[in-house]
């Protein structure tokens, strides 16, 4: 199935409406396409969303009366029943109001006729050789230079516009209330000072006071900023790895979602994924981190271990002695007997950080959790090959 | 399908018998929901207060013949959907901005806003199919000038719209 395809029938993936080989198909797309899989989670965070509005609306504070006067009107024709002595109380209808409303969610049909496709009619156009063939060269090498400047042009992305929320801003130096910043420029958000700064196509980065950035390159599918200091949180709607920040050896990719970077003047930094995803690339090796996820970064040493924010006090505690090399077989034991479901994407980036013994207990753990792709094998993970470890990130947060 | 609670069943078996009281109790029950439903479908308090109290007079009228072993919320909400329905079609839908009365007050202020300015068609697929989860056969058999295929590609187009303007 290609990216087109599946961008056709995700909404009926997501509906439980297509047939099982179409769903297989779709699943296998997903599990390979970044770009695809990121739609997807993209449609399901909104439907999530959409599910957990209440009805709240609150009808006018008469209604009851005038729903009563009207049940009376009718009542008067039948026998009266004084003693009728079944109304509640009011704990036991709101709680019955409660369960009728999860009940409420009804089962969505399976199995439907799929959409109709349409392929697009492809162009042709004949080319018809004259006799002044190189007057035709000439003319096409003219047209393909024009085209590839026109091509260029249109790839950029730049500038990006300023908009000072408080304080002052300084661009390359100089001071700006409202402006726009362009590739090789630095910014610079003083004390007290806040900035949002419109990425086109991208998104909105917002700059927290005493952040200072440059803008590296921002051309379509690349656009990337080099953090000095300071603190941004970058909301992007664009479903590709097309938004990068550097720092020190550090280069974090981001793929749709909301995230925010701290990083201090030694060059730490601590990044937290409040959704979607980003790949933390180091001298060649990547390192995955999911939503709800947060990541302490250092120049030179290994990304620290990431956890979520809200795994318990114990289990982010051994995390850091892990992470610290200052551990012992008892870490191991807390961090399995502690961890849930949502925290074995931890327990899978300490994996490389233990001897062998130990990554057998933990894969144990994660496996009792969920079970590792085909060609996923416990042999493989504690050798630590990086595709199976990959494959395992993969299956796991897709099955969070 | 989901099921009716004891609770539920005991109340519609009191109603069935007359008992007016249980019947209020039932229509308490499931108040939030119609009112809510019937407020996102036509953005008119007024209406929406008419159209709930006409539901559960029709409930009221119908409840005898009502079969247990179906779901009563889904019963009700379906007998205020068609009220919805048609109370909406008979007249123009106004445009310009909508004031959210005082008393109606919704958690999700954002979603619920976007929600009320959709065109009428957008809005009334993306109720019946995301919020109150009918499917497509099912919204058909309300909307009957929609095609199949009418309908999701609305629904797809609503929620991408949707999408966009909350920032997802």
């Amino acid at each position: 199935m290609t990216c087109k395809e599946v961008h056709i029938t995700l909404n009926d993936y997501i509906d439980s409406q297509l047939d099982s080989i179409s769903k297989s198909e779709v699943e296998t797309h997903l599990r390979t396409c970044d770009k695809c899989f990121n739609q997807y989670k993209r449609l399901r965070r909104f439907l999530d969303k959409i599910s957990k509005v209440p009805f709240t609306a609150d009808p006018p504070a008469d209604f009851s009366t005038k729903l009563t006067e009207e049940l009376m009107k009718i009542a008067e024709a039948e026998a009266p029943d004084a003693n009728d002595k079944s109304k509640s109380s009011a704990k036991k209808l709101k709680r019955e109001q409660a369960i009728q409303e999860k009940l409420s969610a009804k089962e969505r049909i399976k199995n439907l006729t799929e959409l109709s496709k349409k392929g697009l009619p492809i162009k042709s156009s004949p080319l018809k050789f004259i006799s002044k063939v190189l007057l035709i060269i000439v003319m096409l090498a003219a047209l393909a230079v024009v085209g590839y400047l026109v091509h260029s042009y249109s790839k950029k992305n730049s500038p990006w516009k300023v908009t000072v929320v408080q304080g002052n801003v300084l661009i390359s130096g100089q001071m700006h209330e409202n402006d726009r910043i362009s590739e090789g420029q630095d910014m610079l958000t003083e004390i007290n000072s806040r900035a949002i700064v419109i990425v086109p196509s991208i998104g909105r980065i917002e700059v927290e006071p005493i952040t200072q950035f440059r803008l590296i390159k921002a051309e379509d599918g690349d656009n990337r900023i080099g953090l000095e200091r300071g603190e941004i949180k970058v909301s992007s709607l664009e479903q590709l790895p097309a938004f990068v920040t550097e720092f020190k050896n550090n280069i974090v990719k981001f793929i749709g979602g909301t995230y925010r970077i701290t990083v201090d003047e030694y060059g730490k930094a601590i990044l937290f994924i409040e959704s979607g995803i980003a790949e933390v690339h180091q001298n060649q090796n990547i390192f995955m981190i999911d939503e709800n996820f947060i990541c302490h970064l250092s120049g030179e040493a290994l990304p620290g271990i990431p956890y979520r924010t809200d795994a318990n006090e114990i289990f982010i505690g051994e995390v850091k002695k892990i992470e610290s090399g200052a551990y012992t077989r008892n870490s191991i034991d807390m961090l399995i007997n502690t961890a849930r479901n949502l925290d074995v994407l931890t327990l899978l980036a300490v994996i490389p950080r233990v001897n062998e013994q130990e990554r057998v207990s933990l894969y144990d753990k994660i496996f009792s959790f969920y079970k590792p792709p085909p060609n996923t094998t416990l042999e493989g993970i504690i050798k630590l090959d990086q595709k199976m470890l990959e494959a395992y990130f993969r299956e796991i947060e897709w099955q969070l | 399908m989901p099921e009716n609670t004891n609770y539920i069943v005991y109340l519609v078996e009191l109603s069935q018998r007359g008992r007016k009281n249980a019947f209020l109790d039932l229509c308490e029950v499931n108040l939030k929901s119609v009112f809510t439903t019937a407020y996102r479908l036509t953005k008119d308090v007024d209406k929406s207060t008419y159209i709930s109290i006409q539901t559960f007079l029709t409930v009221w009228d119908n409840i005898k013949s009502f079969d247990l072993r179906l779901s009563f919320t889904n019963w009700v909400k379906g007998i205020s959907v068609k009220i919805s329905l048609h109370e909406l079609f008979k007249y123009e839908e106004k445009s310009g901005p909508i004031e959210i009365p005082s008393h109606v007050v919704f958690d999700n202020q954002k979603i619920e806003h976007l929600l009320l300015h959709l065109p009428r068609m957008e809005r009334i697929i993306f109720v019946l199919h995301d919020f109150e989860r009918y499917n497509y056969h099912e919204i058909r058999d309300f909307l009957e000038d929609l095609s199949y295929d009418e309908i999701k590609t609305i629904l797809i187009d609503t929620r991408n719209f949707l999408m966009s303007k909350i920032g997802i």
